[in-house]
């Protein structure tokens, strides 16, 4: 099967089990990879109602038949898990080298159940696995984790996906991270491996992948080569990275500002904003980083060597990072933003998250809401850099406040019995950094798809952001839209590759590899039905567990409720009911129940045994 | 009539040379602006100008908006932030 490496790895840690399985040919048409694969298994394995923190949890590592091969943008894997945040269907996904990495090794999927009695690590070598004692690495941040397995293996090129002290005391904003900086960052993952005692992952292969048309593939790199050269864009996002854009965002109304009630233009101002640009953080730039056979290569390597935060080593911010520490809490101060960028890259955390319920935390403290004395003595005013720092400090170690915070916004509101009224979450999860007020479509995304609050899924949000849709504020018929788009992220994100790729001037780029990859016939439609067999995979998951649209929430002021007074977003407030009625309409799923309707279902295939658990009584 | 230009990240690029003063005849929009100072060349994939957003004077500006001699312009592109 080419694209890819043909087995699953199962590891039971309660048992120290280990048991190699084939991948079907027909799990890999139907599922595709990543969270398509990852949530068909994991209906499966897991019994519905399981404690995403116990024993029946089941957390997996997924790669896309792209992932390590010649395809450019093919460096993705999926974290996949049961979300103790959210208490539904999760998964995140991470560029670098560790997905490749997992298919060169002989897998294309590793899946971890039950917990250790002790800390453990998996480690995996050309097709052969075992379980091994992590005690030594027990408390050690993930880069270190990361040296110190190269080193004790003497393998230079192993590479790790770990989980810092953060993980380990399972803050729920807690991530694991490989290649030292890279993270599927979101819906606690972190968490779900400290609770089963898994420190990390360490791979090292040399297999390769074959693919079904090598020269098909070369001929599609070469062609996005060409492309690249001639936008303007893609050069802009080579050099500057995703950070490039986080001047403009705060200005334009795409980053929210001051927990989301605020007005960058207004409250920032042209001057500021471009402080925590890649312009000017880039002083600082050591080398540029590229993902496994990325053509754009957004990361960069930074040293600080001065100031009040040195930093020996540390990377440039993403976009995301820097609106969550930055616009997000009015601090435009750029050490701050490097520094707690670190801590999460080293102790293992969402910075989306940990940005979110530290606004959260500013608006209480604002509003009287939480005292000086309960934020141990930290005067978090808005723009404070040194609060900024201190308190993610506190969440990192989780020490004083920090021990409560350290579990997100909507667990703090819930633990203190208040300031749920300044809470920006959808289902319990904080928001990403761009604002449904600017894309509209992005309400029904955040607040609706099966992984909530998330940027990286489909839907006409994002194009919008980014111009797409003039009439974008006209909320009528945007289900066949919606319902097209969200199936292309699907597939998109389950092939391997990394959503950038938009920049390759290809529009079905996608479709071109996967059929080039895997040797299999890829139409438009193709992609459209797989897109949304994996969509409503995804939902049957959470169908089971008990979840009904009514639990799926959104806080108001990210649509508008109440609008802006002034600013760009002045006046914008979003229908949020009728753009999900379009969407549901659409996509057959029942608006009071979520259940699909069983000829959608049908036609799509490959879930019967979903109909059996909806429709059987 | 001379009015300033701020192209902020990605829109900096777009620019046929670094400008930050630039001379318009009166009465002219920000689209007479663009077309003064963006780059032409037609073999490069511009597709993405058409999502520029303006403010002058820290006010929220389309298109046709008509500058005035002095005006301060904003000229923003978004990046696919990750």
């Amino acid at each position: 099967m080419h694209g890819y490496a043909g087995k699953m790895l199962f590891v039971d840690l309660t048992h120290g089990i280990l048991t190699e399985k084939p991948l079907p040919e027909k799990l890999a048409r139907l599922f595709l990879g990543g969270y398509g694969i990852g949530a068909r298994i994991l209906y499966d394995m897991m019994p519905p109602g399981a404690d995403p923190l116990g024993p029946e949890s089941v957390l997996g590592f997924v790669t896309g038949p792209c992932t390590g091969t010649k395809a450019f943008f093919g460096s993705r894997y999926t974290l996949v898990h049961k979300s103790p945040v959210t208490g539904g269907w999760n998964d995140a996904n991470s560029g670098g080298y560790f997905g490749p990495e997992i298919k060169k090794a002989g897998y294309d999927a590793v899946f971890v159940s039950g917990m250790a009695a002790k800390p453990v690590y998996l480690l995996i070598r050309d097709g052969r696995a075992e379980i091994r004692d992590a005690s030594h690495l027990w408390g050690k941040d993930t880069k270190e984790t990361w040296r110190l397995l190269q080193e004790e293996l003497k393998q230079p090129k192993l590479r790790v996906v770990a989980i810092g002290p953060a993980g380990e005391k399972m803050s729920l904003l807690s991530c694991p991270i490989n290649d030292g900086h890279r993270a599927p960052g979101r819906g606690g993952g972190g968490a779900v491996m400290g609770a089963k005692m898994l420190k990390a992952v360490a791979v090292y292969g040399t297999g390769e992948i074959t693919v079904a048309d090598p020269q098909k593939v070369t001929e599609i790199n070469k062609k996005i080569a060409a492309n690249l050269k001639k936008n303007p864009g893609a050069h802009a996002f080579g050099q500057m990275g995703t950070g490039g854009g986080t001047g403009a965002s705060a200005l334009s109304g795409d980053t929210p500002v001051k927990n989301w009630a605020g007005v960058g233009i207004r409250d920032i101002g042209p001057e500021k904003a471009e402080l925590l640009g890649s312009a000017n953080l880039d002083k600082y730039k050591l080398k540029k980083y590229a993902c496994y056979n990325c053509p754009l290569g957004c990361g960069a390597e930074y040293k600080v060597t001065d100031g009040r935060w040195p930093l020996e080593q540390t990377e440039r911010p993403e976009y995301e990072t820097a609106g969550a520490f930055g616009a997000l809490l009015l601090n435009t101060e750029e050490d701050v933003v490097l520094k707690c960028n670190d801590i999460c890259n080293r102790y293992g955390l969402d910075t989306i998250s940990t940005g979110g319920t530290i606004a959260w935390a500013m608006e209480c403290y604002e509003n009287g809401v939480l005292t000086r004395e309960e934020l141990d003595g930290i005067d978090l005013t808005w723009g404070n850099g040194e609060a900024i720092a201190a308190l993610t400090q506190k969440i990192a170690d989780q020490e004083g406040c920090g021990a409560v915070l350290a579990h997100g916004s909507a667990y703090a509101a819930q633990k203190w019995g208040k300031g749920s009224e300044y809470l920006q979450v959808a289902s319990g999860i904080e928001l990403p950094m761009h604002d449904p007020r600017l894309g509209p479509g992005l309400a029904r995304t955040y607040q609706y798809d099966p992984t909530p609050g998330r940027h990286v899924k489909g839907g006409i949000g994002l194009p919008q952001v980014f111009g797409a849709f003039p009439d974008k504020y006209d909320f009528s018929n945007t289900g066949e839209m919606d319902v097209a788009a969200t199936a292309a992220q699907e597939v998109e994100n389950c092939a391997g590759l990394c959503t950038f790729m938009i920049q390759s001037g290809i529009p079905d780029a996608k479709e071109q590899y996967l059929a080039a990859v895997t040797g299999w016939t890829f139409t438009r439609e193709d992609s459209y039905e797989t897109g949304l067999r994996i969509l409503n995979m995804r939902h049957a998951f959470n169908l089971r567990e008990g979840l009904k649209p009514a639990d799926f929430t959104l806080s108001p002021r990210a649509a508008g409720k109440p609008p802006l007074a002034e600013g760009p977003l002045a006046g914008v407030e979003i229908d949020t009911e009728q753009l999900a009625k379009n969407f549901f309409l659409k996509v057959e799923w029942d608006l009071a129940t979520g259940k699909p309707s069983p000829e959608s279902l049908q036609r799509l295939g490959g879930l019967d045994d979903v109909i059996k658990d909806l429709y059987s009584v | 009539m001379k009015v300033t230009l701020k192209a902020f990240g990605l829109a900096s690029f777009y620019l046929r040379e670094k400008l930050e003063s630039i001379e318009l005849p009166a009465g002219a929009t920000i689209a007479d602006l663009l077309e003064a100072v963006t780059i032409k060349d037609t073999d490069r994939d511009l597709s993405l100008l058409s999502a520029a957003k303006f403010f002058v004077n820290g006010k929220s500006a389309g298109r046709d908006t008509v500058l005035h001699d002095g005006d301060e312009i904003i000229f923003l592109l978004h990046l696919a932030g990750g």
